[in-house]
């Protein structure tokens, strides 16, 4: 897949005005969308997943390295300590985050409870939710995985 | 510039050397949470004589009569490992106890985690709050209520709770009993932050009747019963069921 192409892609999001478009070519497969605020599309997850190679397991979510599996590396946010998952501040609150939401490093993303000690658990990366691994109200375990982020 | 060989030395950290005042705010843990996120020093504490959105645990509130008791928090930037932080909470419940029943003869008592009761009535209440980010904590908020000179409670409430002057028949000094607090929390948080965890177990123990007792816990919709065996190292309750021994995170712990 050449420059040509992709600024072709690329022009074709902002004209269009599709929030997003995926090619896949050669086993490259580029995925384009808008911004969150309507500003320029950003392209976004450039994997290549060509040979597939019996790698070492993939370590950085955002190298290019192909990966042994057609699926992309995503960030894991994990718990650092043991407790009780809530995905808002109250029972009757929003959920600090939804499947689909874009998320800042900062951003708070929920609460682990541990001896009434309400632990905000936040990102430590930039991007967007793809996965809520644990259900509200249940216990998690030390270094068990909470989100998964996809890292722009 | 060659370093010099007498360094001024930092002031000692001390639990209320800074301490910011307010009549009226919506809570004194966010207040101290925003104040932790400017950089606050560790100790400062937040007081505040009313509350508009006092906070108790999963979005319940702390209702205190304007003027009359103690709200506060305290910002603290342990150096613990994500284990201990757990027994900042007990620590907190232990050294209210311990100034209520050592300097005002009350016969408090802690129910875990860190509740202080006087019979079946609660005279405080602590919500704490921490912020993490990878494997960093970057600052932990104790909010402490007690009823101070709260002299009756509102219909529904007054069966539940209990004030400093209802126990002891007399009105105390606020700030003399926040200074006394202060200065025994610090102490046992310089216990713990220096490897004394189990003495920090040890003093909540001293001061809460419930080991070898049976008690009901409940979390939202699940109930567990059992009998009390004692305190985890990370604070969690040991709780012998039927099924085994457990430990508890989350959840009201009631006698049964």
């Amino acid at each position: 897949m050449d420059l040509a192409l992709l600024k072709k892609l690329v022009r074709i999001v902002e004209q269009s005005g599709v929030n997003e478009i995926e090619v896949e070519e050669e086993g490259l497969r580029v995925r384009i969308s808008r911004g969150q605020h309507g500003s320029a599309p950003l392209t976004h997850d450039m994997t290549a997943q060509h040979q597939a190679a019996p790698a070492a397991p993939a370590s950085s979510a955002a190298a290019p390295a192909p990966p042994a599996v057609p699926e992309k590396k995503y960030h894991e946010i994990k718990s650092p300590i043991v407790g009780t998952f809530y995905r808002a501040p109250a029972p009757d609150a929003d959920s600090y985050v939804e499947v689909g939401h874009e998320v800042q490093a900062k951003s708070v993303l929920c609460i682990i409870e541990a001896m009434k000690l309400m632990n905000e658990i936040e990102s430590d990366v930039a991007g967007r939710v793809v996965k809520i691994l644990v259900e509200n109200g249940q216990p998690v375990e030390y270094n068990q995985p909470l989100f998964l982020i996809d890292t722009v | 510039m060659t370093l010099r060989t007498t360094i001024p030395r930092l002031p000692p950290t001390t639990f209320g050397a800074i301490t910011r005042s307010f009549e009226t705010i919506d809570s004194t843990n966010s207040t101290a949470k925003e104040l932790a996120q400017e950089g606050a020093l560790e100790g400062t504490v937040v007081t505040a004589e009313d509350q508009r959105a006092g906070k108790g645990r999963l979005g319940r509130s702390w209702e205190s009569e304007k003027g009359k008791n103690l709200t506060f928090s305290i910002i603290l930037r342990p150096h613990l490992t994500h284990i201990l932080l757990g027994l900042l909470p007990l620590l907190a419940g232990t050294a209210v106890c311990e100034t209520l029943r050592e300097e005002y003869h009350v016969p408090s008592e802690c129910k875990w985690p860190n509740d202080v009761l006087i019979g079946t009535k609660k005279i405080s209440g602590i919500l704490s709050e921490a912020v993490h980010q990878g494997d960093m904590s970057s600052a932990v908020i104790v909010g402490i209520g007690i009823n101070v000179n709260q002299a009756s409670f509102p219909v529904g409430l007054g069966d539940r709770a209990t004030s400093l002057y209802l126990s002891s028949g007399r009105e105390h000094d606020r700030t003399l009993l926040l200074t006394r607090l202060l200065g025994r929390m610090e102490a046992l948080y310089e216990i713990l932050q220096s490897g004394g965890a189990d003495t920090i177990i040890a003093r909540w123990t001293a001061v809460s009747p419930i080991i070898g007792k049976p008690l009901r816990v409940t979390d939202g919709s699940t109930l567990h019963e059992g009998t009390a065996r004692g305190i985890a190292p990370d604070g969690g309750l040991l709780l012998e069921t039927s099924a085994g021994i457990m430990t508890i995170r989350a959840g009201d712990v009631t006698l049964r």
